[in-house]
């Protein structure tokens, strides 16, 4: 018998461990050797990860596609940050100074990883939106992305980093039924990066960052129409808009540490991405009642992702304490997905800015900050956001977007946290009534691993 | 510190302090994301028409009553041959069913004439021949007053070499023998496979006219006589894979030496003509069984000046042609399968030499004056294939038969009469009507 508040006599921690792995359905892998023990962790870990991987990237797909419905304008609502890290301090980043956080912001800030990472990140998103007596409540749940960073050359504190993240949310649903019929359309995916870079520091205080991004995505607008007349079958149609482009993105960082004085703690950050010429087919599936009859049509186009430029200036007023602000610009008025020729934009979208801060308190892992138990070795962030977002339908005036954010990072093993991020916010037209009054509220999480067996090499 | 002891364990349970190795705090951690995600996704949602101003892809979708002719156009055609290669046929050459009667039931004026024609006997054998009787199989069926049993028929021979053959389609009285060769009458003649109606023919007649038809064949054409009130059936033999029994004979008792011996032959051809001389009220259209008397109809799906603007993608939801029967002027034989609905051919040729049945018409209860015929799929694969639009026929029925080895569809084993009110008819609720549902991406 197992006890949870003790072991039993002559039973040591060690045993009752081997015990549970022994009743495991893993103790194929979890099976511990004194030569393998290390082997069978790793093992175990990524066991676990795949599964987690699968599930979540079916859970993610299985689970309502749902979102605001401003997710369907365009390329949809900007992710402005992947990281449930980053999107707890306001969406900051651009001068992270992040120790254990692959920045997806600015590449520069690569430079301050101390060891090889992984990252893997999902959310869940609620919202309820009105405007005059349409109301919805939509719920969703996303794969947020996976980032692995390693630096490999300690002179330089020279990063490689590469992953794949979602940029944009489509995801919404709308179901509209009236004398003739119903009437649901589902859109679901958005823009992805992909990318792989390299940050380094030719300078103390200088960081550099270079990364070359590829943008892709599928968004897809499903369309069921079921006729409230009998004698009228239903049907299906499907419209996909798959694009591609690449892009760089320049990053820098001026590291006061290396002024010293009163720029001890100081970081200065920035990145920008050029805009990108996206290669797109607008892919047309109709499914009526006789499969016979499924037509397929792919239509080449061409569509535009904007620039964008982030600014940010973090400070480091204790060993374990720091705050950013960030600004950040992109001009969504000359982005659109798919048209058949270049054309100059989308007049439903607008240039976007955004203002955030975030505070931290890094988390103790390792005793760096000196002996902590128990919540005190927790990372604790808070922050806000006011953004004016890329949208402007019809006479709205544009809508504003403030949340508020705050989250913890829980060490999990020797060098790995869990994070947690709760975002609260509010999207709000100009003109009231003129667009939907939403209210929003996020949950994410990620795992970021950085085990044993993530020896950074280290070149003298 | 019941409470404090469980959150303790919480936080050991998540910080993987309960054991020394870091893999099960790591699985314990993605154990509650992954289920604190798969928990929060079964949240409750409440979906509207919020977003829908701003869903680029909207597919209109809509349901129409169409009866302008711009759309679709109605003209009555009448087939009665089946052309194959450079040969006509006439429509009921390849029918299992002789029908032969009249009917003047109500509104109704029409005749159906048996035609049999036999092989010639050898003189020698046609000098011995001692009697001779035509022997018609019964095929269940009736039309016209379907609750007498009485049978009244007049045989009479085809006057004129080669005056009778498959492409016949028009007798007169005129075209036959002056004088009958054979009756047949019986007040109650069951209507049951195989009932075989036995006309004597009057070989003396046939001997007087027998060198003109040792010449040719024996031909013979059986009409009504004037106490039949209703129209029966008899086999063929193109009947005798179905009922072997059931094919026509001649049947000759032939003086051999002191004895008789009788033999029997099977046509060479066996047909009925039908001879309508109903009126069909006028802004009406009218199906007639067994003379080719049709509906076209032909539909401008794509026109560019067309409200429903449908194009090649469009999909057809529903296209549920609706027609409303003329009783007064509508009769149907008492076979349960004709009383369900006219047929309607897709034509396949366009000089009307290629059909496929695409529907048969319902009714959405017994009793219904409105036959429906869906055309769904014919109008989506018309849409998506411009050039295959040849348009429908509404026939009386459809039935595919070997004319000279090719596959045809014929209504040649009806008489039914479908009268329906016209697209100019004057009550307008009468018209026939699409009832077009569809769907298409902008």
């Amino acid at each position: 018998m197992l006890s949870l508040r003790g072991n039993p006599v002559g039973v040591t921690k060690q045993s009752v461990h081997q015990q549970r792995i022994a009743s495991s359905p893993l103790r194929g892998f979890l099976a511990m050797t004194e030569e393998g023990k290390k082997m069978d962790s790793m093992r175990g870990i990524f066991v676990s990860l795949v599964l987690v991987l699968l599930l979540l990237t079916g859970g993610s797909t299985s689970a309502s596609a749902q979102g605001s419905p401003y997710n369907l304008f365009s390329f949809g609502t900007p992710v402005r940050s992947a990281s449930p890290v980053l999107e707890a301090m306001g969406g900051v980043g651009a001068a992270l100074q992040g120790t254990r956080t692959i920045s997806d912001i600015n590449p520069a800030d690569w430079t301050w990883l101390g060891r090889a990472r992984f990252d893997i990140a999902m959310r869940f998103e609620y919202m309820s939106a009105t405007l005059g007596s349409a109301q919805d409540q939509q719920h969703s749940v996303h794969f947020d992305g996976i980032t692995f960073g390693a630096p490999f050359w300690d002179d330089y504190k020279a990063t490689v980093a590469l992953g794949y993240l979602p940029m944009t949310s489509a995801s919404s649903e709308i179901d509209n039924t009236d004398s003739i019929g119903t009437r649901n359309n589902v859109s679901t995916g958005g823009a992805n990066l992909l990318f792989i870079g390299m940050g380094l520091r030719p300078t103390a205080g200088l960081a550099l960052g270079l990364r070359l991004d590829m943008i892709t995505g599928d968004i897809r607008h499903q369309d069921h129409i079921a006729f409230s007349n009998a004698e009228s079958d239903s049907a299906e149609f499907e419209r996909d808009y798959l694009f591609s482009g690449f892009r760089p993105t320049f990053g820098i960082e001026l590291i006061g540490d290396s002024l010293g004085g009163v720029f001890d703690g100081l970081a200065i950050g920035g990145s920008y991405s050029l805009a990108t010429s996206l290669s797109t087919t607008r892919e047309t599936i109709i499914t009526p009642i006789s499969s016979s009859l499924d037509t397929t049509i792919d239509v080449g186009g061409v569509g535009r992702y904007p620039a964008s430029f982030v600014l940010g200036l973090s400070y480091r007023f204790s060993p374990r304490y720091r705050a950013e602000l960030d600004y950040a610009s992109q001009d969504f008025s000359t982005a659109f997905v798919y048209a058949p020729t270049s054309i100059t934009g989308d007049t439903t979208l607008r240039k976007s800015t955004r203002i955030s801060f975030g505070l931290e308190r890094l988390a103790n892992i390792a005793g760096e900050f000196g002996t902590s138990f128990g919540l005190d070795k927790w990372a604790l962030r808070l922050g806000f956001s006011y953004s004016q977002l890329p949208f402007s339908p019809g006479l709205s005036g544009g809508v504003s977007e403030f949340a508020l954010s705050g989250g913890v990072g829980i060490p999990i093993s020797f060098e790995s946290l869990m994070n947690l991020t709760a975002v609260f916010g509010q999207r709000r037209p100009t003109n009231a009534n003129a667009a939907p009054n939403e209210t929003f509220f996020r949950l994410g999480a990620s795992v970021s691993l950085s085990e044993k067996w993530f020896s950074p090499t280290r070149r003298e | 510190m019941v409470r404090k002891e469980l959150v303790a364990k919480l936080a050991r349970f998540i910080m993987g302090r309960t054991t020394p190795n870091s893999h099960l705090a790591l699985r314990n951690s993605l154990f509650i994301i992954l289920s604190g995600a798969l928990t929060l996704s079964s949240c409750t949602d409440k979906i509207s028409t919020l977003g829908a101003p701003y869903y680029p892809d909207t597919v209109e979708f809509r349901t129409s009553i169409r009866t302008d002719t711009g759309f679709m156009q109605f003209s009555s055609v009448i087939h009665p041959s089946v052309p194959v290669s450079d040969t006509s046929y006439n429509l009921t050459y390849s029918s299992p069913l002789m029908l032969i009667g009249r009917s003047t039931k109500g509104t109704d004026n029409l005749e159906s004439w048996g035609v049999l024609q036999f092989p010639v006997l050898t003189g020698d054998t046609l000098s011995r021949v001692r009697g001779i009787r035509l022997l018609l199989k019964d095929i269940p069926y009736k039309y016209g007053d379907t609750t007498t049993s009485k049978v009244d028929f007049r045989v009479y021979e085809s006057a004129g070499s080669g005056k009778l053959s498959y492409s016949t389609t028009q007798l007169a009285l005129t075209d036959l023998s002056p004088d009958t060769l054979g009756s047949f009458q019986q007040a109650a003649f069951q209507d049951s496979s195989d009932n075989v109606v036995a006309i004597p023919i009057d070989t003396l007649k046939l001997v007087n006219g027998k060198s003109d038809l040792s010449a040719t064949s024996f031909a013979f054409v059986v009409t009504p006589g004037a106490g039949m009130t209703n129209v029966r059936g008899f086999g063929t033999s193109e009947n005798v894979l179905a009922d072997a029994n059931s094919v026509p004979q001649l049947e000759y008792r032939v003086q051999v030496d002191t004895g008789i011996r009788t033999i029997l032959l099977s046509p060479l051809l066996d047909m009925h003509i039908v001879k309508d001389q109903s009126v069909t009220p006028a802004h009406e259209f009218t199906l007639r069984g067994g003379t080719g008397l049709r509906e076209f109809l032909n539909f401008n799906l794509s026109r560019p000046s067309d409200t429903a603007q449908l194009n090649p993608f469009s999909t057809i939801n529903g296209a549920v042609l609706v027609l409303q029967i003329d009783p007064a002027n509508s009769a149907t034989s008492n076979l349960s399968l004709d009383t369900v609905g006219p047929s309607i051919a897709e034509l396949t040729n366009p000089n009307d030499t290629g059909s496929s049945l695409w529907t048969v018409g319902y009714r959405n209860h017994a009793g219904d004056l409105a036959i429906r015929f869906q055309l769904q799929t014919l109008f989506e694969y018309w849409l998506r294939n411009p050039s295959l639009n040849l348009g429908l026929e509404l026939r009386s029925g459809f039935v595919r038969r070997t004319f000279a080895l090719s596959s045809l569809g014929v209504e040649d084993n009806t008489l039914n009469r479908w009268t329906f009110y016209g697209p100019d008819y004057p009550d307008v609720s009468k018209r026939p009507q699409l009832i077009l549902s569809y769907s298409k991406l902008p």
